[in-house]
């Protein structure tokens, strides 16, 4: 039992060594890297769109990447709604997005 | 006072009957705050299609809501287990299988870090029987439990390394998660204490279990007040520093 015990243990330090040093594999990352996250989303009325409430409450955003993909789930659900603009005032990103065919809510920007 | 002494270094897989009884009592608790605050969360709408499917990683497709219905039904049921019937060895035994294979279902169809350590102190407990009930139980060995005790300095320590290797100590950061109510050198202040308090917690709880315990619990009260959904995290932490309490010193 205790060889295994040990074993489980080096290997989970191991694991946790590679998730630190490489981005993107699930390891104990918490609230170490969270990116301003100011944007507008407005559908063709005008009218402003709050992400958060298409989110189960208690989810914090953390990066943009994440915040974009809510921006396109946002666009697939209220397509009746579109086009809608989408804007992120620190990045100077402004976009229009569709809402029509398979790319008509991905917000295309370099990060 | 020699180190191996001051820390405890000689007996870190000794542990103290009544330590381990609260300890699974307050993880059985902390199963059964995730249940309600993914209910509470609208985890449900995300399995409708309402919400945006969020943490789903796609290793396990977003199942029916009759099986989310189910996991939870599970989960609860095992956490509940835990914290009445601690202290039978046939109760534990079953309710921490249950809770290892469902939560690795639950993790693999929407990863979250809390989600992950409760899933891990599960399958640790799976490996060796717990009877908290034995007179020897302060005599003899426990790795699978020292296992956990580890499990806690992992998290502090990498949550700690991963917050330096990612410009935490700048503030921003903390900063962007408070909607900016902080002030830059607040912010900064702030940032290098959480970093600090994370790397120190485990050195703390062996030195001084009921002060690093405190701590432990100060800790995360203020992040559950601060962040919505990180309450069960917060109690499956308390719950395994409970497990440092000292061992009874033989012959007493």
């Amino acid at each position: 039992m205790r060889s295994l015990c040990r074993a489980l243990l080096v290997l989970n330090v191991l694991y946790c060594l590679l998730a630190a040093a490489q981005e993107g594999i699930p390891g104990w990352h918490m609230f170490e890297s969270v990116e301003p996250l100011d944007h507008v989303l407005r559908d063709r009325e005008g009218r402003v769109l709050d992400v958060r409430e298409y989110l189960p409450r208690g989810a914090n955003l953390v990066d943009r990447g994440e915040l974009r993909k809510v921006v396109a789930f946002v666009c697939e659900r209220e397509r009746a709604w579109a086009p809608f603009t989408y804007a992120e005032p620190s990045t100077g990103l402004e976009v229009t997005l569709s809402g029509s065919g398979p790319k008509g809510c991905v917000v295309h920007a370099a990060r | 006072m020699p180190l191996a002494e001051a820390f405890r270094l000689r007996a870190l897989e000794r542990f103290d009957a009544r330590a381990v009884t609260w300890f699974l009592r307050l993880f059985g608790a902390a199963l059964v705050v995730d249940v309600a605050t993914e209910v509470m969360a609208g985890v449900w709408l995300v399995h409708t299609g309402a919400l945006y499917p969020w943490r789903h990683l796609g290793i396990v497709p977003l199942y029916p809501r009759s099986v989310l219905a189910i996991e939870w039904a599970l989960r609860a049921a095992a956490g509940l287990a835990l914290v009445a019937g601690a202290r039978r060895v046939k109760v534990v035994g079953a309710a921490v299988r249950v809770a290892a294979l469902v939560l690795l279902v639950a993790v693999l169809e929407r990863y979250s870090n809390h989600g992950v350590l409760l899933f891990l102190i599960a399958f640790y407990l799976t490996l060796a029987p717990l009877d908290v009930t034995s007179p020897t139980f302060g005599e003899r060995d426990h790795p699978a439990l020292g296992l956990v005790r580890a499990q806690l300095a992992i998290v502090y320590v990498f949550s700690a390394v991963n917050k330096l290797t990612h410009g935490f100590a700048g503030g921003h950061s903390l900063s962007n998660l408070l909607g900016g109510a902080l002030s830059g050198g607040l912010a900064r202040a702030l940032s290098v204490v959480v970093i600090a308090t994370e790397l120190a917690l485990p050195l703390v709880l062996l030195r001084w279990p009921r002060a690093g315990l405190v701590a432990v619990i100060a800790m995360h009260v203020a992040f559950a007040a601060l962040l919505p959904g990180v309450a069960s995290f917060g109690l499956a932490m308390t719950a395994m520093a409970v497990l440092f309490a000292p061992p009874p010193r033989q012959g007493t």
